[in-house]
């Protein structure tokens, strides 16, 4: 077994990933992501594609860390078929191919960035998805899809703004993780909409003939047109279910009596982190559902505590590896060094610039961004990341971060 | 200021954000507040005794409000005024306003895209006295009429904007004022239309050319425009920016309410990004050649946003323009509209009545 080459310096582990034994990291270097996407470790060792920092560790957070979906005798079998509705950025499509032996995945997500993110992670990690660009309901036709660039998992053709982001700040406040100082801000920053057109399909198109193990639906209000759209002759072939309900309109004892009159045994329940806000969880399982695979996921590897440093960067050959001082390790990185030395001037390039102190203001920090873009292209550079984190150093720690 | 007139000052910002906000005042503000905004048909405005949570927005509003003496009484206030609404050839609403004696001569108000009209009262209150004055609103900026996307936005239809309202008023002898952005508006609609009597250009941003000095405040809102009008998600992305309180560090405290209004919210900075957008890349050197009327065209040296080189050039292509070049006074000087201007406007207009 080959090892990584690696090279420690200044605190930082730079590492040439194996194409063997890590395969996922020498992946990531050697693809492009689609414009607009990023990738993320939110444990170290598992980068994930996403749109944002903050729904990928969401949603690991809730599909791995908290397990949210194999609850309550939910199981998922080796050759399991599974349909991911509402997949987003295909976090449970991976967790689902991460736990069972060959399955074969059907991820559904209307919206465009979280759909190419699915795709994108199940290339990443070799796992063979179906990706469904299309949004789901009773019958065929067209709906409106409002998108959250900021907060993607609420997005939906349900959507109601103020609605949605009294839900996210209920979430917020009872998120021992989040941050509790700037949830207004930050409720109103992530639920900034905008409207698309997208194609609609019953679930009876996607499942068509074949038994599913486990149809999960996570679909953010639509979940009752979506159990609609399920032709009656294909409920005996769905063994099991998890859904998550918004509770509008006892919309949960609906469900319940709806699946318990499938022949469903059926458990509600509330994550604690969603205490407060609409969602809940409901489970239903059929006798014949087959027994869960014995296969475990390998734990990622810390490289980082591995080789005793702060940050771990994944390089294609150690020649990549910055001279010291300032590192950039990351094109979108150097390229905001150069951009803020003809900004502020060659003496401003120093770890401890602060862009403020140096006289920068929002349109400062707009010519900064059109001049990384100039170089690099749109959508590299997240517009207020300078005002959250306006430190030259860490500005770069960040982009080397997010670019792994 | 009495607090009905803070709360109409903040109107427009406030309909376009929607409610509930919140504004850091004393707490005896909180019961006369909720019942000028029930009155006047507003968003319901919160009142908290700390800035520190506060967002853009919410600052610029509470910047406004902070300044009226809230333990005098309210009663009961006037209602705001209702714009005339002219309907555009595309359908685009555009809300009209006009001030003075209906008979006396026009004088027509071209202001920066995107400003409402509150910004243009200082030279409304003048020239009110002794003329009609007419202004409106930037078409796609202050309605939610559906329909944007499929509507002009580019100099010609703006100017096309200007004839409408001129049509509108049945106006055919107007001096028209364009301030800043409205300036290039005012200019392609001038060889266009016989209702145009003459011009006064103020402090205006033209577009002349790759080689033409720009001022860097030019160039870095020329490239946030064009960020913001690329798509809807560019425009939201840019505008978590704009929530943040550090971007209200340029801003004028007392014409914040103003000048904060394009990027109130997502939709808006989109929509303001493609129409100043399209005003700060057209062209305007065919403009300026072609426009018969006769022109002042006023700057300063001390305009750090708008190149006064651009105003001199313009000045020096109409076929009947004069420059003056004021020796004080910033950008927004032009919309202070302090005496010294207002005189030279009035003088101006009245000469040039004089000879037709």
């Amino acid at each position: 077994m080959s090892t990584p080459t690696v090279e420690v310096r200044d605190g930082v582990a730079y590492v040439v990933p194996d194409p063997d034994t890590a395969p996922v990291h020498h992946r990531l270097l050697s693809t492009s992501l689609p414009a607009g996407l990023l990738w993320h470790e939110p444990v170290p060792g598992r980068p994930i594609v996403g749109v944002n920092r903050t729904e990928i560790e969401f949603l690991y957070r809730e599909v791995w860390a908290d397990n949210a979906y194999l609850r309550h005798g939910i199981t998922l079998p080796d050759n399991a078929v599974v349909v991911d509705a509402g997949a987003n950025i295909g976090v449970f499509s991976l967790f689902a191919a991460a736990h069972c032996r060959a399955p074969r995945i059907v991820a559904v997500e209307p919206g465009t960035e979280a759909a190419a993110a699915t795709a994108a992670n199940a290339a990443l990690y070799d796992v063979a998805v179906d990706v469904r660009r299309v949004a789901l309901g009773a019958v065929p036709g067209e709906a409106e899809f409002t998108y959250y660039p900021g907060n993607t998992v609420m997005s939906g053709t349900h959507a109601d703004t103020a609605e949605d982001r009294a839900v996210l700040l209920a979430y917020l406040a009872a998120d021992p993780a989040a941050d509790r100082t700037d949830a207004v801000t930050l409720a109103t920053d992530r639920i900034q909409p905008v409207t698309r057109r997208v194609p609609v399909v019953p679930l009876a198109e996607v499942i068509a003939d074949q038994p599913v193990d486990l149809l999960k639906v996570d679909v953010e209000k639509a979940e009752w047109a979506v159990l609609a759209g399920i032709a009656e002759p294909q409920w005996d072939r769905i063994a099991q279910l998890a859904v998550e309900v918004h509770d509008l309109g006892d919309r949960i004892a609906a469900t319940v009596d709806l699946l318990t009159g499938k022949g469903f045994t059926v458990v509600s329940e509330q994550s604690p982190r969603l205490s407060g806000t609409p969602c809940h969880t409901v489970f239903g399982r059929r006798p014949m559902a087959r027994p869960g695979s014995t296969l475990r996921p390998a734990e990622p590897v810390d490289l980082a505590a591995t080789f005793g440093v702060d940050r771990v960067v994944y390089v294609r050959s150690l020649a990549e590896i910055p001279a010291a001082g300032l590192t950039a390790a990351s094109p979108t990185a150097a390229a905001l060094v150069e951009v803020w030395g003809e900004l502020f001037g060659q003496d401003a390039v120093r770890a401890d610039a602060d862009f403020f102190a140096l006289g920068g203001s929002s349109l400062t920090a707009v010519r900064l961004i059109a001049g990384v873009e100039g170089r690099l292209g749109a959508d590299v550079l997240a517009p207020d990341l300078v005002f959250t984190t306006p430190r030259l150093g860490e500005l770069v720690l960040a982009l080397d971060r997010a670019a792994g | 200021m009495t607090a009905r007139d803070a709360v109409a000052d903040v109107a427009p910002l406030l309909t376009a954000l929607g409610g509930p906000r919140t504004v850091a005042l004393p707490a005896e503000a909180a019961a006369p507040l909720a019942h000028l905004t029930a009155a006047l048909g507003l968003p319901e405005i919160r009142v908290v005794d700390s800035a520190d949570d506060l967002d853009a927005a919410d600052l610029v509003l509470t910047g406004r409000l902070a300044r009226v003496d809230w333990s005098a009484p309210v009663g009961d206030p006037a209602p705001l005024p209702a714009p005339t609404v002219v309907t555009a050839a595309d359908g685009a609403p555009l809300p009209c306003r006009t001030h003075g004696p209906p008979d006396a001569p026009a004088v027509v108000l071209v202001s920066a895209c995107g400003m409402p009209a509150g910004l243009v009262r200082p030279w409304v209150a003048r020239l009110a006295r002794s003329h009609r004055v007419l202004t409106w609103d930037t078409r796609g900026l202050f309605d939610t009429a559906p329909g944007f996307d499929q509507r002009g936005v580019d100099v010609a239809t703006q100017a096309a904007d200007l004839r409408t309202v001129l049509a509108a008023h049945d106006v055919r002898d107007a001096h028209v004022v364009g301030l800043c952005g409205g300036a290039p508006v005012a200019l392609a609609a001038a060889a266009t239309t016989d209702r145009i009597e003459s011009l006064s250009l103020w402090h205006g941003d033209y577009e002349l050319g790759g080689d033409a000095p720009k001022t860097t405040h030019q160039r870095d809102v020329a490239a946030m425009l064009a960020m913001a009008a690329g798509s809807r998600e560019r425009a939201a992305a840019l505008h978590a920016l704009f929530r943040r309180p550090a971007a209200l560090a340029t801003l004028r405290p007392d014409l914040a309410h103003h000048l904060y209004y394009p990027y109130a919210t997502a939709e808006l900075l989109h929509r303001y990004g493609r129409l100043n957008g399209a005003i700060m890349t057209t062209d305007c050197r065919p403009l300026a050649r072609t426009a018969p009327q006769p022109a002042l065209v006023v700057t300063s040296r001390a305009d750090t946003t708008a190149h006064p080189a651009g105003s001199a050039w313009v000045a020096a292509a109409l076929p009947a323009g004069r420059l003056v070049e004021l020796p004080a006074g910033d950008h927004l000087a032009a919309f202070d509209a302090d005496a010294t201007r207002l005189d030279l406007v009035e003088r101006f207009i009245t000469e040039t009545r004089s000879r037709t």
